[in-house]
């Protein structure tokens, strides 16, 4: 195989090994070291009536041939290895026969629920046939591959001999004299001689030349190799993004006559993708690459997909999943070079480092670096001058983080005299200013951050000009600019909200929003300091809302342009057909011999990702104009008697905002105390709400914003002077988004779903909550059991003045796989509950466990099904953020309800501080249990 | 129907034996009435029998028509279609009919003074090429999917432990499911027992009416679970036994029938 000769760094990427580094026996074998080298409605089925599935024709996937073009055929070498995968139910047979006689030797592995064959056909095969039982066969012609022309192989020698003005020299006179497939070789490996070489523009020449050439003598194989090759020099060495986009769209042309070419296509868009920041799609490439790959059984492949994946999910602050990443990564073993060993050493420091950075606890990633410098350093199994380069930036990074400016010295000190690639060069720059803030020489670090914007702009360094406006801003406000510092870091928030809708919805962006928050922690604090309490909470409110706000804005605003207002419910219809479809189809699937059902339940899972991709797609799509922040007026003020409590962090700790709507009081809480409060309740009242205990004494409700762990802290609970916060006012926690406008006349219909969940308290409870609604004069509907399956419930949540579900939650592994388990497998999710057509229920109860679970490291707490609601119009929802024993939450349910019909409004905050007052006297909630009943607002 | 569980454990052993005969003895009874044999003997008339038949409307036609001797014409038409089975179990492409193969098997042997010769040739050869066994024991291997959520004192929906956890009242839905493709006729004609086992004894049911068929062969069970598999609290292992024919009450006597499929065992914990 011959793919492209660099690879992409990882993390601060390690850069790709440069051309020539390593020697191989032939030119394409030097090409295949190289590669990919990156671093960094009732779905009830009749079981009498159901047909039996109609699986197509084989359609394998393959890789493997020297040279492939349409037919299938394919050109292999005397030893080449076949690995084909075939979507056939690992437990079925798939005979594989080779100029009629079965093959010998296949290795067969189970993998994605098909099966992965590897096999060496003999030398002169002619017909290679796959066949597994009712399916179509696939056959594809064998044919030995073209032997190198002698003369080029003489020039490649050459080159693998260090002499490579040689091999050019030698390749201008033999080029003449060779025609058809030999000169569109030779214009290849010209191409490849000038990329080894860094001449990068004579070898983007040499490959536009070579492409044309390949293509027309039929070898769409290398025709393929040079595009990606041509792809990954401009989006990777030369950040070039148009020329790189060039080069992948004439790529895009061979892959419906070269199907394999489908394989690698997916990371060099995803390369491309990132570089350009648009995150979502990248993330979809990689992970799309790694798992064509994992099929495959290309290791090489899965590492670098792996690995880019987990740089990723780290830049955007999902770093159990990034961690997941590089495990999987790591788990290929010894199947791939050393050198890409080191590398990933390299990308697993920077994750750390990315997590450390946003003041995330993370292990020292000092040990990972100094294990990747001894691979890759001089001297070094591995070495590769250019990684080096890459792990000693870091190095510099990780001592500049712990404030260690010797060491840091030290590190850039290593890097004198070195010539960089221009990431890890925009790298050093950035570590020089931090250098220099650390050693408070505020003009050269200002410098250093204005020539880094400069170029981080330049070449796309979207990241990059974040952390540049945040040094500016510091650099100013050390020289005493602070006017012109807290535009650095308004600027910073802007790149923020630009970036963020560049995340897909269920991409993280929620953790993204609060891992990023230095800006406006920065900004906080000066603010703070020079005075100015409305800004300081203006500006912790709109970065703590930023997620939200955005998908609230895409799912729910009104739009005035008919065609955006057609897309969005066009999107919407299209979800939610395709998952009573996908929930039919399920149902059909038990019907099925089982290996036609698992197969048909894995397409389907598929299914289901494309849909919530697709509408991630359509809400992007959405985003005509530029995105408007929203603004200080825009934000929620207290109700009369209301006291909004804000916890947000500041550079060093954290501020606590006390505000009734008339005076607006701050207290600066330090890391420590918050930190040594965690130990229990009393902790944590003395240190929250101890401070602003006077302006508490004077509410009627509490409505809080809290932050990072504070999320997580049970207010309700907290001990404040002679009784729990919760016995004193009604309290809810908010989203923080803007007031909806007011709205018609509340609806008077509610609905109860209680279905099949074999807990012995919901339908009693279900059967009381009834009872309860209708003597609130509601119009009460109930789906109950069996008949609560996920389409008839989703169909019954627009325009409901209330919802009450009673049975299992799941918070699943993602916030966004969070939903309500409906009978019949079926379910109510986030993304269900994002795209409702209409207006959803006013307000929400979610008696299931975790309903309402918050992630400490993403903004406003994440995304949960509480969450959803909200985002999706509820005015309150009640949730819980624990697992939920049935009895108790049955009791307090209960209470809720006797409280709520005897209230002169659906105020479920007053509700809950008397059903939570009912379990403390009742000696119900000593565990604290019903401490995780909140109630959310907008 | 409800399925009646009958102890087979080591108290009253004599008892529940007499008791398993009794019940094999009642499912002959109900699958082919011993009058009809002497029809098919040429001891009496067709007619005669079928007057005197008691049972649902429509039964006693449905039997003369089935005991009835066969005519040449029919003969023939039956070794065509029994040919046409033989050379579908070859092929592979679709799977063998089990019941329509037993049922043809019998109406021959019924019908034996007529068409002796014609049927004894076809049978050998079946026997020979195929045989009544190699299609009865091409039944695919069965597996158990517990679908739907246990009983649990939380709301997370998330399994209890290694065992699922039911209630006696808790709704089930369990689906047997063939490794390949089962044909219609024999889906529909497919017998299924359970065995539950306990530390003290194992108990037996026959779920023909209660489960509910797909026509490529999935079998599901579903309802309360104390309708369906009257058991008392406790652990219990349960194995489910499939085949074309009636499945001994025995669970060492299925496991030894080539014919019955059994699936593997699954361990199920039932509290009140």
């Amino acid at each position: 195989m011959i793919a492209a000769p660099k690879r992409r760094c990882l993390g601060l990427p390690s850069e790709l090994r440069r051309p020539g580094a390593r020697r191989g026996r032939a030119w394409r074998a030097v090409a295949a070291l190289l590669i990919l080298c990156s671093c960094g409605q009732d779905p009830e089925v009749s079981f009498e009536d159901t047909p039996t599935a109609e699986p197509g024709p084989l359609d394998p996937l393959y890789s493997g041939c020297a040279a492939a073009q349409p037919g299938p055929r394919c050109a292999l070498g005397p030893e080449d290895a076949l690995r084909v995968w075939v979507d056939v139910h690992p437990e079925r047979p798939v005979t594989v026969t080779i100029d009629g006689a079965p093959a010998s030797g296949v290795e067969r592995d189970a993998v994605a629920g098909g099966q992965r064959l590897v096999f060496t056909p003999p030398a002169g095969a002619r017909w290679l046939e796959l066949r597994a039982p009712a399916r179509a066969p696939f056959v594809m012609e064998l044919r030995p591959a073209a032997p190198l022309d002698p003369a080029l192989v003489e020039v490649d020698e050459l080159d693998l001999d260090g002499d490579r003005r040689g091999a050019l020299a030698r390749l201008d006179a033999v080029t003449p004299g060779l025609s058809g497939a030999a000169r569109a070789d030779a214009l290849r490996l010209r191409g490849d001689l000038y990329f080894r070489s860094e001449d990068n523009e004579r070898a983007l020449a040499a490959y536009a030349q070579a492409m044309d050439a390949l293509v027309a003598v039929g070898q769409l194989r290398a025709a393929s190799d040079v595009a990606l090759t041509a792809s990954f020099l401009c989006s990777e060495v030369l950040l070039d993004l148009e020329r790189a986009a060039g080069w992948l769209t004439r790529h895009e042309a061979l892959l419906e006559r070269l199907p394999e070419a489908r394989l690698r296509h997916s990371y060099y868009r995803g390369l491309l993708g990132e570089r350009r920041g648009d995150l979502r799609a990248a993330l979809v490439d990689y992970q799309e690459h790694a798992a064509l790959a994992e099929k495959l059984g290309l290791w090489t492949d899965v590492f670098a997909a792996r690995s880019a994946e987990a740089v990723l999910l780290a830049r955007i602050g999902r770093e159990a999943d990034s961690a997941a990443a590089l495990e999987r990564a790591r788990a290929v073993g010894d199947a791939v070079p050393l050198e890409m060993h080191g590398k990933l050493l390299n990308n697993t420091a920077w994750a750390r480092l990315l997590a450390l950075e946003s003041g995330r606890p993370a292990a020292d990633p000092r040990p990972l670096l100094d294990e990747a410098l001894a691979l890759l350093g001089p001297g070094g199994p591995a070495e590769d001058p250019a990684s080096a380069g890459h792990v000693l930036v870091n190095l510099a990074h990780a001592a500049v983080l712990r404030g260690d400016v010797d060491g840091a010295r030290e590190a850039l000190a290593a890097l004198a005299g070195r010539t960089l690639d221009l990431r890890p060069g925009l790298w050093r720059e950035l570590i020089v200013g931090r250098l220099a803030l650390l050693e408070r020489r505020f003009a050269d670090a200002l410098a250093a951050f204005e020539r880094l914007d400069l170029r981080a702009a330049e070449s796309g360094g979207w990241d990059l000009a974040w952390h540049a406006a945040i040094g500016r801003g510091q650099a100013l406000e050390g020289s005493g600019r602070p006017r012109e510092a807290l535009d650095a870091y308004a600027e910073a928030e802007s790149w923020l909200d630009e970036q963020l809708s560049r995340i897909a919805l269920e991409g993280g962006r929620e953790r993204f929003s609060g891992t990023h928050d230095l800006g406006a922690r920065h900004a906080t604090t000066l603010l703070v300091a020079r005075g100015d309490l409305t800004g300081a909470l203006c500006v912790a409110r709109r970065a703590r809302l930023r997620a939200h706000e955005r998908l609230a804005r895409e799912a729910r605003h009104r739009l005035d342009d008919p065609a955006a207002r057609s897309r969005r419910e066009r999107a919407f219809d299209r979800l939610a057909r395709g998952r009573a479809a996908i929930e039919a189809e399920f149902e059909r699937s038990w019907t099925l011999p089982r290996r036609d059902g698992e197969r048909l339940r894995a397409t389907l899972a598929a299914r289901g990702d494309a849909l919530r991709r697709e509408l991630d797609a359509a809400l992007a799509d959405l985003e005509l104009a530029p995105y408007a922040a929203v603004t200080c007026d825009a934000l929620a003020r207290p109700e009369p008697g209301e006291l909004l409590l804000a916890y947000a962090p500041s550079v060093t700790g954290w501020f606590v905002f006390a505000d009734d709507g008339v005076t607006l009081q701050v207290t600066a809480l330090s890391e420590r105390v918050v930190r040594d409060a965690s130990a229990g309740l009393e902790g944590w009242g003395a240190a929250l709400l101890d401070p602003v205990a006077d302006a508490i004494a004077s509410a009627q409700r509490l409505r809080i914003l809290a932050a990072g762990p504070l999320l997580e802290v049970p207010f309700a609970e907290l001990p404040l002077g002679d009784a729990r916060l919760g016995a004193r006012v009604p309290i809810v926690h908010a989203l923080d988004l803007p007031a909806l406008a007011q709205a018609d006349e509340a609806p008077a219909s509610a609905l109860v779903l209680a279905p099949t969940s074999n807990l012995a308290h919901a339908a009693e409870e279900a059967e009381d909550v009834a009872a309860a609604l209708s003597a609130l004069d509601l119009d009460v509907d109930a789906l109950l059991g069996e008949e609560a399956v996920g389409v008839a419930a989703r169909e019954r949540l627009i325009g409901l003045g209330l919802l009450h579900f009673a049975g299992h939650a799941r918070a699943g592994a993602g916030p966004w796989e969070a939903a309500l388990e409906m009978s019949g497998e079926t379910s109510i999710t986030v993304a269900d509950i994002i795209a409702l057509p209409g207006p959803a229920p006013r307000h929400v109860v979610l008696s299931g466990c975790e309903t309402g679970l918050v992630d400490p490291a993403a903004s406003g707490g994440g995304m949960s099904l509480a969450h959803a609601f909200l985002v999706a119009g509820a005015r309150s929802v009640l949730a819980t953020d624990a697992v939920v024993d049935d009895a108790r939450a049955r009791a307090v349910i209960a209470s809720l309800y006797a409280a709520l019909v005897e209230l002169p409004e659906l105020d479920l905050a007053a509700a809950l501080q008397a059903a939570q007052a009912r379990a403390h006297a009742d000696g119900d909630c000593d565990d604290g249990l019903c401490g995780s009943f909140r109630v959310w607002v907008r | 129907m409800i399925a009646l569980f009958r102890c087979i454990g080591s108290t009253g052993m004599a008892d529940t034996l007499l008791d398993q005969l009794g019940a094999l003895e009642r499912e002959d009874q109900e699958a082919s009435p011993r009058a009809w044999e002497e029809v098919v003997a040429g001891a009496r008339a067709v007619d005669d029998v079928a007057a005197a038949h008691e049972g649902p409307p429509g039964e006693a036609e449905r039997l003369a028509a089935l005991f009835a001797p066969m005519s040449d014409a029919d003969a023939e038409r039956l070794v065509e279609r029994l040919a046409g089975v033989v050379k579908q179990s070859h092929a592979r492409e679709t799977p063998p009919s089990l019941s329509q193969a037993r049922a043809r098997r019998r109406g021959l042997w019924i019908g034996g003074g007529v068409t002796l010769a014609a049927a004894a040739a076809v049978l050998l050869w079946i026997r020979f090429a195929a045989g009544p066994s190699a299609l009865e024991t091409s039944l695919p291997g069965y597996q158990l999917a517990i679908r739907g959520p246990e009983v649990s004192v939380v709301r997370s929906g998330e399994p209890s432990g290694p065992a699922p956890r039911f209630s006696t009242g808790s709704r089930i839905h369990w689906v047997l499911s063939p490794d390949e493709p089962v044909n219609h006729e024999l889906s529909a004609a497919l017998h299924v027992r359970v065995w539950a086992s306990s530390d003290d004894e194992t108990r037996t049911a026959l779920l023909d009416e209660a489960v509910r068929r797909s026509p490529t062969g999935a079998l599901a069970l579903r309802g309360i679970l104390r309708e369906l598999l009257p058991l008392p609290p406790g652990r219990w292992t349960l194995r489910f036994g499939l085949g074309a024919s009636p499945i001994p009450a025995a669970l060492e006597e299925a496991r030894g029938d080539p014919q019955v499929q059994l699936t593997s065992a699954q361990v199920v914990e039932i509290v009140e």
